[in-house]
């Protein structure tokens, strides 16, 4: 703490007041109104005030925790899904170079896979770590699946049929969405960039020991994809027996003023994945997430 | 006979803003809402109230420092983002999380000071009120209202120094091949 300046503390601290000052809502809604103003009548003139949170609050807790879990998610899966794409098109693109030819047609014939993958969102001037995420992926085709480690959410996508559901799997609760609204952009661009790479950056770099066994280390330079908005390196560790990536690494230099570093890990190659992983299960609440976050930016007032 | 009905509608607003600005999300907002108004039910048995707008800014801005609290007891169970309005649809999740960093910081932050010198420097800070103002609604003298501020401030560049680059490099060494 004594290394900070204390300029610099102060100055952060009337940011961080400012940022609050800023953080301002419509008001409270007409339903939490009038549900206070019942409340407080029904107290009367009796001695004792209930402390207990009234239903109106508890139905408005469960409600407001929709768009944290739908943003949430949403982010998420931009990241994580530009990640895997980064590296799944960038490995089946033919333009590659002759010693990565081999991985390519690997890779080109596997049927399913999972990993895990570790996603940082740094911000570049105070060097603060704004977001990590561990997701374990399941994919198979089309499909694909992203859990968080801790158990708490799920989303799927299928991308042939543009569908993405997410799940509460505490709550039972399913968001679908779809992919041509806004949630889409986040899922299509990236997709639609990556298709224009070219791999013809490729490199073998030569080869690193990681957890005890010899890799070949591939770089591809001067990728310009997805959200990062310029250039970046992408790392590629690959198993020379059986010719399939054991880790890729993707740490564009900018992302505004932040920097996603993305490291994925754990590859569990052709690994047979049971369909319901792509499914909503019968027992949850489906919740169409596209017309919600509709009616719910209808209700917003119009800013000047 | 207080009319609840008026002091609701006319008052809300500034209760809710306080609330929201604090807990920085509409269902934690909301709850606070209500747990003003029935401390102020409670409170105006006691002694009679001669400005509304000052004592719900400062049951509202208690009721939310104790929720803050909470939160961060509870944090390690919890993951998610707060809302703001640039929650919009139009606005990229990594905008959302951008925009809403450093304020969910200093929620944080301001969860872990003293609730006295929290109270103080949000009632002067964030609500404008004037020490004076401060002094009455607390109970202390104006000098001790400067002193809570001092204190709090210390605090929270303190907890506001959880962002130091030394502590982020160690960070990233764990992650990096």
């Amino acid at each position: 703490m004594n290394d900070q300046p204390e300029t610099k503390l102060e100055q952060l601290l009337a940011q961080a007041t400012e940022s609050l000052r800023e953080a301002v809502s419509k008001g409270p809604s007409r339903e939490l109104i009038d549900s206070t103003i019942d409340r407080l009548r029904t107290l009367g003139t009796g001695s004792h005030v209930p402390t207990t949170t009234p239903e109106i609050v508890r139905r408005s807790q469960r409600r407001n925790r929709l768009p944290r879990l739908v943003c949430y998610c949403a982010l998420s899966a931009a990241v994580l899904i530009s990640a895997f794409f980064a590296g799944w098109w960038i490995l089946l693109d033919r333009t590659a170079m002759p010693a990565f030819a081999e991985v390519i047609q690997q890779v080109a014939k596997v049927k399913s896979v999972t990993f895990v993958s570790n996603s940082t969102l740094r911000n570049d001037s105070t060097k603060e770590i704004v977001l990590r995420e561990h997701v374990k992926w399941y994919v198979q085709g089309q499909q694909l699946r992203m859990e968080d480690t801790v158990g708490t959410t799920a989303t799927f996508a299928d991308l042939a049929q543009k569908h993405i559901g997410t799940l509460d799997l505490k709550r039972k609760t399913a968001f679908t969405h779809l992919l041509d609204d806004d949630l889409g952009e986040l899922f299509a661009n990236p997709i639609g960039q990556i298709q224009q790479l070219k791999a013809g950056d490729a490199k073998l770099v030569g080869n690193e020991v990681l957890d005890g066994r010899k890799m070949q280390l591939y770089e591809l330079d001067k990728v310009d994809f997805l959200m990062m908005g310029g250039k970046g390196a992408t790392s590629i560790w690959v198993d020379p027996q059986t010719q399939l990536p054991v880790k890729i690494v993707i740490e564009p230099k900018k992302l505004k003023d932040r920097s996603v570093f993305i490291e994925i890990t754990n590859f569990d190659w052709n690994k047979e994945l049971d369909e319901s992983l792509f499914r909503v299960p019968g027992d949850y609440k489906i919740i169409d997430a596209n017309r919600w976050m509709r009616e719910r930016r209808e209700d917003k007032p119009q800013k000047n | 006979m207080t009319d609840w009905s008026q002091i609701v509608e006319d008052h809300g607003p500034i209760v809710w803003k306080t609330a929201y600005r604090l807990l920085g999300n509409g269902a934690d907002a909301a709850d606070c809402f209500q747990r003003t108004f029935l401390a102020a039910v409670e409170l105006s048995r006691r002694q009679p109230v001669r400005h509304w707008p000052a004592l719900l800014r400062r049951l509202a801005t208690a009721r939310a420092l104790e929720q803050l609290r909470v939160r961060i007891r509870e944090r390690g169970r919890q993951t998610g983002l707060s809302e703001s309005d640039s929650q919009d649809g139009r606005a990229s999740p990594l905008e959302v999380a951008q925009a809403s960093e450093l304020a969910e910081g200093m929620r944080i932050a301001l969860g872990e000071v003293d609730p006295r010198q929290a109270q103080a420097f949000c009632l002067t800070q964030l609500e404008g009120h004037s020490y004076d103002e401060v002094a009455a609604e607390l109970g202390v003298t104006v000098n001790h209202v400067g002193v809570l501020l001092n204190r709090a401030r210390a605090t929270l560049k303190e907890r506001l120094a959880a962002f130091a680059p030394h502590r982020v490099n160690e960070t990233k060494q764990e992650v990096q091949p």
